[in-house]
This record gives C-alpha cells, structure tokens and sequence, in this order.
C-alpha cells in the first residue's frame, strides 16, 4: 500500500513540471491561455487535495470524481475553442451537456450506492476521448496551415489521448481490482501513474511550444 | 482467467489505437505537404515557362527591330549618304552649300554609327556568329574608356557554347549589370568575368563603386534589378548581388547539369 502511494505521489507531482512551464511562458500568445491554466490549476488542486485526504486516511474518491467533471468540462471547452471547423464545434457544443448529464446522471443512478464508483470514470474517460478525436479531424482539414509538431495543442491532445485511452481499462476494472484483486490493483495503478507521468510531460512540451509574447 | 491479462491487454490495445491514430493524422500531413510542394514546384516551374515565353517574345522582337534598323535603315542611311558625297563632288568646295552638305555628311554617318550601335544593342549578332563569351569580350571593349571608366574582360576555363536562350540572358543581365555600374556606381573600373565549369558557368560583374543597398533599391521599380531577377529566374540561373560601400559584385550561376537533366 505505501508503494502504491508513493507511486501515486510521484506521479502526481509531474504536474509541476507542465505548471513550471506554463509559468515560464506566462507571457505567451495563446489564445486559449486561460482555459490551460484553469486545466492544471484544476489538475493541481485535485491531486493537493485527494493525497492529503488519503495522507488523513480519508475517502476521496468522490473528490476526485467533482474534480474529474470539473477537468471534463474545461477539456470540452478547451477543445470547442481550438476547433476552427463549424460543424465538428457544434457537435461539441452539444457534446458539453450530455457530458454534464450523463456524468451526473451515470453517477446518481450507477455508481451512487456502489461502495467504489466504477461506470463514471469509463464514462468520463470515453467521452474525454471525443474531443481529442475531433480536434484531429479539424486539423486533418488544415494540415497545410502549420506543422503539427509546431502546434502546441497537438502535444496536449497527444498526452490527453495517452492518459485517457491508457487508463480506460483501469477505471473500468477499478472496483473488481481493488475488492477482488488488491494484489493487482498495484499494478493497475502503475499503468495509471506512467500515463499521468506521460500526459504531463506531453502537457509540458505543448506548452513549451506556445510562442512567446 | 486473471483480471491481470485483461488489464494488461485492454490498455495495451487502447493505447496502440491512440498511436495509430497520432500516426496516421502525422502522416497524412506529411502527405498533403508533399502534395502541396509538387503543386508549387508545378506552378512555380509554368511561372517559369511564362516569364521564359514572355522574354523570348521581346528577344525575339527586339532582334527583329535590330535587324531592320541594321539591314533597312541603316543602307536607306548609306544612300542617302553617297548622294551627298555625290553633291559634293559636284560644287565647289569652301563654299556655303559645300558647308552644309559637309556638315550633313557627318550628321548622317554620326546617325549610322548610332543607328548601328542600337541595333548590336538590340540583335547582339556577335553573340550568335561567335557566343556569349566573344560577345562579352567586344561589348567590354567598345564601352572601355566610355565616361572615363575602364572596362575588362576576363574569360576562366575554356568557352563552350550554350543553349541560345541561356547565352543571350547572360549577355542581357551582363549589359544591364555594365549599364547600372556605369549609370548609377560613380566606379572608375568595372571587370567582368566568365568561368567555364564542367557544372556550371559563373557570370562576375564587378565594380569598385559607391555600392548600394539591394534590399532598398528591389522596392523602388524601373531599376533593372528586377529584369535581372526575372531573366535570371527565366533561366534557372541563381542570382547574388554583394555590395558595401567599395563595390559592388553581382554574381550568375547557371547550372549546366541541371538544364541538361530537364
């Protein structure tokens, strides 16, 4: 257990390292600026909050979950403000209350009475998985614009699709893992903490790429 | 079964999918990119093809004017010329009407050298009797000494004669180069120079003028830096203009390999 969270730990503390540069690059042009920073402030506060509340042996798993659907919404919006393409950002407007619904509606009716959530976070991580879709299919349409490894959004969205789509299958298996199996759950949560490591590194290099001011 | 294998599989799977589709969004761009080269490399090459039509229009008519003035005018010219000698014969000398047909004597043949040094300007037929580097060497020659500036001609490596089009563009860019120095420089000598290279022939005009700034005489228009530019364009010809405030050395390669391989 005490590997398990300092791996948790390790892990969680990548997110400096995207936060560092963001701060570095504060005087960057980006238009969506705004929406990246409340991402990893959002991303910072949860993982502040839920290792404190595991360091107090507390129950954080409905915090992470608030601050899941928090993180959700602003990658919907993140992602509606990146695309250029008129039809795919309706789709997305529409795509923000059924995330809203569904996540909650999956919660109150699935997951409420269950010890551990265990439909919410796939659903989250399914629907998360749309967004990042559609912003290559946007820039499919626009490839002679930039290149994309000048792009610092096609580094966030490669990062997201890694954390995303690598730890679909743990949040799904997560309450057989954790009551059926806690020896495999370690290893559940290693694949979780090397996607988060990934993500954030990926976050980092998408936002070293924005273009200073 | 273990949950393990599953776990291990499901995000093994998801996550070759994430690749693949990184993958394929990297390599279509590659591809649409590659695309939107070869379609500029077309269009840049018809652009070519128009400017190298455009400039064969105006060579080809300028030779026309060249060669009427030469062949037309210029015998009219002669003419008129000996009937005047004849009327000389036929007064006495030392008087007023003797005077004046002397006088117009001289006008006619200042005409005629005028009317013939345009029409070389215009049909360069030393060019095509004995090539670019001949015709290089006798313009040198006849402009040395023209507003006190010395002209030379230096020739490197052995002449072989090239496509027509290619050898007149040359001589056009080398007059315009000679003609801007001697216009616009103040220069007290102007040297051009011709190498011959298995690869390629350099075109070197030189002078050791006032210089000027490329970049700020490209804005400005009917300075013919721009004709340059574009006859040099026409050819596949790599242009570079150096200058600093002791000279000026406008520099034309033109790749032989390259035109061969087209």
């Amino acid at each position: 257990m005490r590997y398990t969270f300092f791996l948790a730990c390790l892990s969680s503390a990548t997110i400096i390292l995207p936060l560092t540069v963001a701060f570095i690059r504060a005087k960057s042009v980006f238009q969506n600026q705004r929406l990246l920073s409340f991402y990893l402030m959002n991303h910072f506060i949860s993982e502040v909050i839920t290792i404190s509340m595991a360091l107090n042996k507390m129950r954080n798993l409905e915090t992470m979950l608030f601050f899941s659907f928090i993180e959700g919404i602003l990658v919907i919006l993140l992602y509606k403000s990146v695309i250029e393409e008129i039809s795919i950002k309706r789709f997305l407007t529409i795509l923000l209350p059924f995330y809203i619904l569904g996540f909650l509606g999956v919660y109150v009716f699935l997951d409420f009475k269950l010890f551990i959530p265990s439909f919410t976070y796939p659903f989250h991580q399914v629907v998360m998985l749309v967004p990042l879709l559609l912003f290559f299919a946007d820039r499919m349409k626009r490839m002679n614009e930039i290149f994309l490894s000048e792009n610092p959004m096609f580094w966030i969205t490669c990062g997201f699709l890694f954390y995303y789509s690598g730890s679909i299958f743990y949040f799904a298996l997560h309450d057989t893992l954790f009551i059926d199996y806690p020896a495999i759950s370690k290893n559940g949560w290693l694949i979780h903490s090397t996607m988060l490591v990934v993500m954030n590194l990926f976050l980092a290099m998408g936002i070293f790429k924005i273009k200073k001011a | 079964m273990s949950i393990l294998p599953v776990l291990i599989f499901g995000t093994f799977a998801l996550l070759f999918m994430a690749v693949a589709v990184i993958s394929f969004v990297m390599f279509y761009q590659r591809r649409v990119i590659a695309h939107q080269l070869q379609i500029q490399q077309k269009e840049e090459e018809m652009q070519r093809e128009l400017l190298r039509a455009t400039l064969k229009a105006q060579e080809d008519e300028m030779q026309r004017i060249g060669k009427d003035l030469h062949d037309d005018i210029g015998l009219k010219l002669i003419s008129v010329k000996n009937k005047v000698i004849g009327g000389l014969m036929n007064i006495k000398k030392e008087t007023d009407e003797a005077n004046y047909l002397e006088q117009a004597k001289n006008d006619l043949e200042a005409i005629r050298n005028e009317i013939r040094s345009i029409s070389h300007t215009l049909y360069p037929s030393a060019l095509d009797l004995n090539g670019l580097s001949f015709a290089l060497e006798k313009i040198c020659k006849d402009l040395n000494g023209y507003e006190g500036i010395k002209i030379s001609f230096r020739l490197v490596g052995e002449y072989k004669k090239e496509k027509r089009e290619a050898e007149i563009t040359l001589y056009r860019i080398a007059l315009e180069c000679i003609n801007n120095a001697i216009k616009h420089s103040c220069a007290t000598e102007i040297n051009a120079t011709i190498h011959y290279t298995a690869q390629n022939i350099l075109l070197e005009i030189s002078d050791n003028g006032n210089g000027f700034d490329a970049s700020d005489l490209m804005k400005q228009s009917g300075l013919g830096l721009k004709n340059i530019q574009s006859r040099a364009k026409a050819i596949g010809a790599e242009l570079k203009f150096e200058s600093s405030k002791s000279g000026t050395k406008v520099s034309i390669k033109y790749f032989l390999l390259e035109q061969k391989n087209q």
